[in-house]
């Protein structure tokens, strides 16, 4: 059988459709094709054949890999790694305690202090001048230095 | 059942430090596929191997899409073995040249020939003809079932040049196989 121009479109793209590459719809015609031309299907098979000896051809050695995973997972064991720099569940519990623990004493020697009437000085806000800026006219002192985006 | 890549590096980093282990095995074949191809001495390639995987333990923070790590492992792998050839004077940046003429992709008689077990080692030298950029592409593609949108992540190219490398390698040895029936 003479090629038709299905065959020239089937094989023009026959890569592609071993690539997983097509879209359904052309992978359906395809595939339709194959089955009913002998000659296309012959074709795949070579390609298909090709690409298993490209496997077998360029596949790393498993005895060259294992070896290569045995000497890694040694110098892992054995080297003093920090972990990854994420926080852990309890570091961070830890963290969180002594933070509070911290507070807490601080509350109980003020406590301490005023009650032994040393008294603590109050704290008073500073005088600040009057602002007279409006939220807008800070909006739009951002926009003009290209700060904006809030609007 | 197995755990996910994603599951597996959140474990590590959350202090399941052993489970990085899991990652070695999973991942080893493309690793060492990249550093063997890259450094022609064994040697340097199992030192390679392992500082890739200590890099990757120090830097898995980094990783932004754990479902990727495949890829991201091999840019390591290919980052610390031109590290490497750059330490001993012998990289050479001229060899990452990929484009070569476009062959006739109806080119294929020589296939049937050329995919048979006695013939791997004639495959194995065309391979070796295909620019270097090609025969990583068809490694990670073929081997280590990269899709070509992850090749992109780990070669830090496009996912069309991915394709367009991928398909002309093919082209290539296609034609080549045909040459090679035709002489002998
Ligand atoms: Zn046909």
């Amino acid at each position: 059988m003479n090629p038709t121009d299905g065959c020239q479109r089937v094989r023009g793209r026959m890569d592609e459709l071993l690539d997983d590459a097509l879209a359904p719809v052309e992978a359906a015609f395809d595939r339709g094709h194959v089955e009913a031309c002998a000659e296309c299907a012959r074709e795949l098979l070579r390609r298909e054949a090709l690409l298993d000896g490209i496997r077998r051809a360029t596949a790393p050695d498993p005895l060259e890999v294992a070896r290569a995973v045995t000497g890694t997972l040694a110098r892992l064991e054995g080297a003093s790694l920090a972990p990854p720099p994420r926080r852990e569940a309890g570091e961070r519990r830890r963290a969180i305690v002594m933070a509070v623990a911290t507070l807490a004493a601080a509350a109980v020697f003020l406590a301490l202090l005023e009650s032994a009437g040393l008294g603590v000085p109050r704290w008073s806000a500073p005088r600040l001048p009057a602002w007279t800026v409006s939220i807008q006219a800070g909006a739009d002192l951002l926009s003009g230095v290209g700060l904006g985006g809030v609007r | 059942m197995d755990t996910s890549d994603r599951d597996l590096i959140a474990r590590v980093l959350d202090g399941e430090r052993e489970r990085f282990q899991e990652l070695v095995r999973r991942h080893a074949g493309p690793i060492w596929s990249t550093v063997r191809a890259a450094l022609h001495n064994a040697e340097d390639a199992r030192d390679v191997f392992q500082e890739t995987w200590l890099r990757a333990f120090e830097r898995l923070h980094e990783l932004r899409d754990p479902s990727r790590v495949r890829a991201w492992l091999v840019s390591i792998a290919r980052n610390e073995s031109r590290a490497r050839l750059r330490r001993k004077g012998a990289f050479d940046a001229a060899s990452s040249g990929t484009e070569d003429a476009l062959v006739d992709p109806d080119a294929h008689d020589g296939l049937d020939h050329l995919a048979r077990t006695e013939e791997l080692g004639g495959l194995r030298v065309l391979i070796e003809r295909l620019p270097e950029r090609q025969r990583e592409v068809l490694d990670l593609r073929l081997n280590h079932e990269l899709s070509h949108g992850e090749i992109a992540d780990a070669l830090g190219i496009t996912p069309e040049n991915s394709r367009a490398n991928y398909y002309q390698a093919l082209r290539k040895l296609r034609a080549w196989a045909c040459d090679d029936e035709v002489t002998t």
